[in-house]
């Protein structure tokens, strides 16, 4: 079974709660926001898993990134 | 004009590698009738087809026919980590439950995802009223 290491977890983490957010926004938009949110994670595929300081820096711009667009007042990303 | 050439040629190799990650196609929320609805309890084969299905939106590389409780996301389904959290998420919207970190990062088969919804899904709401009263 693959252990994912505490950084991977929070990547994890951060990749489900974006989804979730997804799915609270309209229904006709959401598709956007579900391929937004695969392009913006498929970015950073590659990197790999040692890079500790860039992943850290990514997880900490995609919360802020997360916490901005859960707002219901943003209802579409392009 | 060299620049554009440049730019196209890295964005297709830009979407060459993309197009190498399988990802669910469009996230259609089965319409099944939900047995809930009339009142009765969730069975674990409605759980099993529903989660069958669920999964069937999605692209699989390894795209065996055959989907049962012993499928394992990333060896029979060749999913890697954010796909099969995809599918959690849609399994979410689904059944109307919320997987934990935990069992989200310890799940790995059909059958566990179908015993982790059957646990935590909590019938509607008409049926938990008469049970308190």
């Amino acid at each position: 079974m693959v252990r994912f290491s505490g950084l991977q977890k929070e990547v994890l983490s951060l990749y489900r709660d974006c989804l979730r957010a997804a799915f609270q926004k309209p229904i006709d938009r959401r598709q956007h926001w579900i391929n937004y949110i695969h392009s913006e994670f498929n970015k950073s595929r590659n990197i790999p898993r040692r890079d500790f300081s860039t992943v850290e820096y990514l997880i900490r711009t995609g919360k802020r990134r997360y916490e901005m667009y859960k707002s219901p007042d943003i209802k579409d990303v392009l | 004009m060299f620049r554009q050439f440049t730019f196209a040629a890295r964005s297709s190799a830009r979407l060459a590698t993309r197009a190498a990650v399988i990802r669910p196609a469009v996230f259609t929320p089965v319409n099944f009738m939900r047995l809930s609805s009339t009142g009765s309890p969730l069975t674990r084969e409605d759980v099993i087809a529903r989660t069958i299905s669920v999964l069937k939106t999605f692209e699989l590389k390894n795209s065996t026919d055959k989907i049962d409780v012993d499928t394992q996301f990333t060896k029979d389904l060749g999913m890697d980590s954010l796909d099969y959290n995809d599918a959690l998420v849609a399994l979410e919207e689904e059944f109307d439950v919320v997987f934990d970190d935990k069992t989200a990062n310890e799940i790995k088969t059909v059958g566990e995802t179908v015993d982790y919804v059957l646990k935590t899904y909590i019938p509607e709401q008409e049926d938990l009223d008469k049970e308190v009263r």
